[in-house]
């Protein structure tokens, strides 16, 4: 691909170029903490597959690229994050941040030439499905669609807190809920205890997510990967919520990017529901967190339930784009696999075990 | 959900009900208004079905749905907009949507779309699709009921500040711009015969690329009658004698729309469509307005990109039965080869 008088080259980054990737990272709009080559290595380790970067170079600076999880399903190669939005919500294309005096035609070629670059690059490689998951910034997806990509509209919310910690600005449940967990005498305390927080989040994972059951101890190894890791670089706070008798009600871990912070994950012991701890515990965080930060990403809008938790702090709705392109054999493959699962596989698992869960991933 | 929440048909004697909602919603356009409908309605074969969504006695959302039945009423689909009607967007308007809380916004949006699918499970079409307006970011609801929702976009710029716009520009713009001022193609104000001459145009320029404009000129027609010159605007570009080509745009609320522009074969001196474009945004600041938007940014052509205005999203939901979608498919595959 041509752009201006040189050719865009993509090719896979090699670990010396690391920390140009994350130099691309901090000063892209659309680069999160998700793309650093920190996050991607303590996913390489855990996670099953191969984790690259794909870099596009314009002669020889480093002007946009991908990261990509790359795995084999049975014949298919193919390449989409793990167990997404639970661990890695953005995983999509990062392209240098244009001067804002920039014009948008000029921008719009720029985006188009890289996306096509890229898009031309996984299909010599012979990928059967790629899924990316774009960050919020990268709002023009056309140019994947017009190279023959699918997108899908996902959520997330923002909280502006510096605007809307006042009270007020929350709905009535929320302001109810944190005075009776402040009446109780609920502590919240900062820790670097990776099992207690874990502890709590398996409960999540029982009660809402069991199909990732299988998974809960890579995903305990991660976090224990990544918390102290990004702990020491301070871009990380993990954060537990107390009873006066010393049980864990609710904790949060918090990431943080030269950007805005993340509320990364989430979890609430399910007997101190009733106690307000939930919405509290996000109340204390917005008020500690907006006297230095400006923009936070609650991650996440689109689960029904999840969703209206959230609404409650009043957040700004914001939409972000996946795009995924499949070969025509998988696509093929792939609707005789859902034809079986759902009319013979499902049923007749249902009828074996009336718990049977119809949840997959 | 709140049995508070009712949807409900207006008649046609309630069109000031639905025009004072258009008129308050933030995502109310000229295409929702009343009249415009009506037309759609005339000149598309199909049914309007005004819904208005209420919450106790107060009026908070309403969605213009037509009913389109084809093939001795065998196949019906429920479109908003209908087609062939050249408008992009239309969909569903809420009153005081950017100032609801969150909390209360998802809660009415998703109290609105249980409503609306219950009311369309009456009908029982084959395929509904709904392309809403900009405006409007949270399609959870249609997601969550089973829609197919994608991304479009359409160029919109806050020109309040003219010379900001002006040096937004590409550079070889306004220098062809200037040269076609400086050349003597003039802008002119016009009425039916300009409208006439920019809809045969556009229809010649649609036949060169082998289509055929599927709008009926009756249609285009009773829209000036309508419109102009209230909500409508029509201007041409002439070069001596000569007319090379005009631009009509829409104007509501705060927002000058351009909406169709065509002109002859270009002489080699000047750009009409240039002058045209920049012409309609000179005129948006000094009337009052704020907004200037140039519809349908989905086209591969860069055309116009060079304006230098903002990306805005709007979104197409459609649902189609399951054996409708693999008949529409293959139908429009074989449509498209030929």
């Amino acid at each position: 691909m041509v752009i201006g008088s040189s050719q865009i080259f993509v090719r896979k980054l090699s670990e010396k170029e690391f920390s140009e990737w994350n130099r691309l990272v901090d000063n892209s709009p659309h680069g999160t903490i998700f793309h650093n080559t920190g996050w991607l290595t303590a996913c390489n380790q855990v996670f099953p597959g191969n984790y690259e970067i794909w870099g596009c170079f314009k002669g020889d600076e480093l002007i946009g690229g991908c990261p990509l999880r790359i795995y084999r399903n049975g014949i298919f190669k193919k390449s989409s994050s793990f167990l997404w939005r639970a661990v890695t919500p953005y995983n999509g294309v990062v392209i240098k941040s244009i001067p804002k005096e920039t014009k948008v035609r000029r921008a719009e070629y720029t985006n188009r030439s890289i996306i096509q670059s890229l898009s031309d690059a996984f299909d010599k490689e012979g990928f059967s499905y790629v899924k990316l998951m774009n960050s919020p910034a990268f709002i023009d997806v056309r140019p994947f669609v017009w190279s023959g990509w699918r997108n899908e509209v996902i959520y997330t919310y923002y909280l502006m807190p510096h605007k809307q910690v006042q009270g007020e600005h929350f709905s009535r449940d929320v302001r109810r809920s944190v005075k009776k967990a402040a009446k109780l005498g609920m502590t919240l305390e900062k820790t670097e205890n990776v099992n207690e927080y874990f502890n709590l989040y398996q409960q999540v994972l029982f009660r809402h997510h069991s199909s990732w059951l299988p998974y809960r101890k890579m995903l305990h190894r991660f976090l224990e990967i990544i918390v102290p890791l990004l702990y020491n670089e301070k871009k990380c706070e993990m954060w537990l919520l107390r009873t006066p008798s010393g049980d864990v009600a609710s904790g949060e871990i918090v990431l943080f990017d030269n950007k805005r912070i993340y509320f990364w994950s989430a979890a609430n012991n399910p007997n101190f529901f009733d106690t307000g701890a939930p919405h509290y515990l996000k109340f204390r965080l917005i008020e500690e967190y907006s006297k230095n930060h400006k923009e936070i990403d609650m991650i996440e809008a689109d689960t029904p339930s999840i969703a209206h938790f959230k609404a409650g702090f009043n957040p700004r709705i914001v939409p972000h784009y996946a795009v995924e392109k499949s070969s025509m054999i998988y696509r093929a493959f792939s609707t005789l696999y859902n034809v079986c699962y759902w009319n013979l596989y499902s049923p007749l698992a249902k009828k074996r075990n009336p718990d049977f869960s119809e949840t997959k991933d | 959900m709140g049995d508070r929440f009712a949807i409900q048909e207006l008649s046609e004697s309630d069109h000031k009900i639905w025009d004072d909602l258009v008129q308050n919603s933030d995502q109310g356009t000229v295409f929702h208004e009343f009249d415009w409908l009506k037309l759609m309605e005339k000149y598309t074969d199909s049914k309007l079905i005004l819904l208005t969504a209420t919450y106790g006695d107060e009026i908070f959302a309403g969605i213009p749905l037509f009913l389109q039945e084809s093939y001795a009423c065998l196949i019906k689909r429920i479109l908003s907009p209908p087609y062939p009607t050249m408008v992009h967007y239309l969909g569903p308007i809420f009153n005081g949507y950017n100032h609801w809380k969150e909390n209360i916004r998802q809660y009415r949006l998703s109290c609105f779309q249980k409503k609306l699918d219950e009311y369309l499970q009456r009908i029982n079409p084959h395929s509904i699709l709904i392309v809403t307006p900009p405006n409007m970011l949270d399609m959870r609801s249609l997601s969550q009921a089973g829609y197919l929702v994608m991304p479009k976009y359409t160029y919109v710029a806050d020109v309040s500040d003219l010379k900001h716009v002006w040096k937004g520009f590409k550079k070889k713009l306004r220098s062809s711009i200037m040269k076609a001022e400086k050349n003597g193609l003039r802008i002119e104000e016009a009425n039916l015969s300009g409208y006439n001459l920019v809809t045969h145009l556009l229809s010649d320029r649609i036949k060169e690329k082998g289509q055929r404009l599927e709008v009926s000129s009756e249609y285009l027609f009773e829209v000036y009658r309508t419109f102009h010159p209230k909500n409508l605007r029509v201007v041409i570009c002439g070069y001596e004698q000569e007319d090379l080509g005009g631009l009509v745009s829409t104007q509501h609320k705060d927002k000058v729309t351009i909406w169709l522009c065509a002109t002859e074969k270009s002489p080699k001196f000047a750009s009409p469509t240039d002058l045209l474009y920049w012409e309609t945004i000179k005129w948006t600041n000094e009337n009052g307005y704020r907004y200037c938007e140039i519809l349908f940014a989905e086209s591969q052509v860069e055309y116009k990109s060079k304006y230098n205005f903002g990306l805005v999203s709007y979104f197409s939901a459609r649902k189609m039965r399951r054996g409708y979608s693999l008949i529409a498919n293959t139908y429009n595959i074989i449509r498209n080869r030929h």
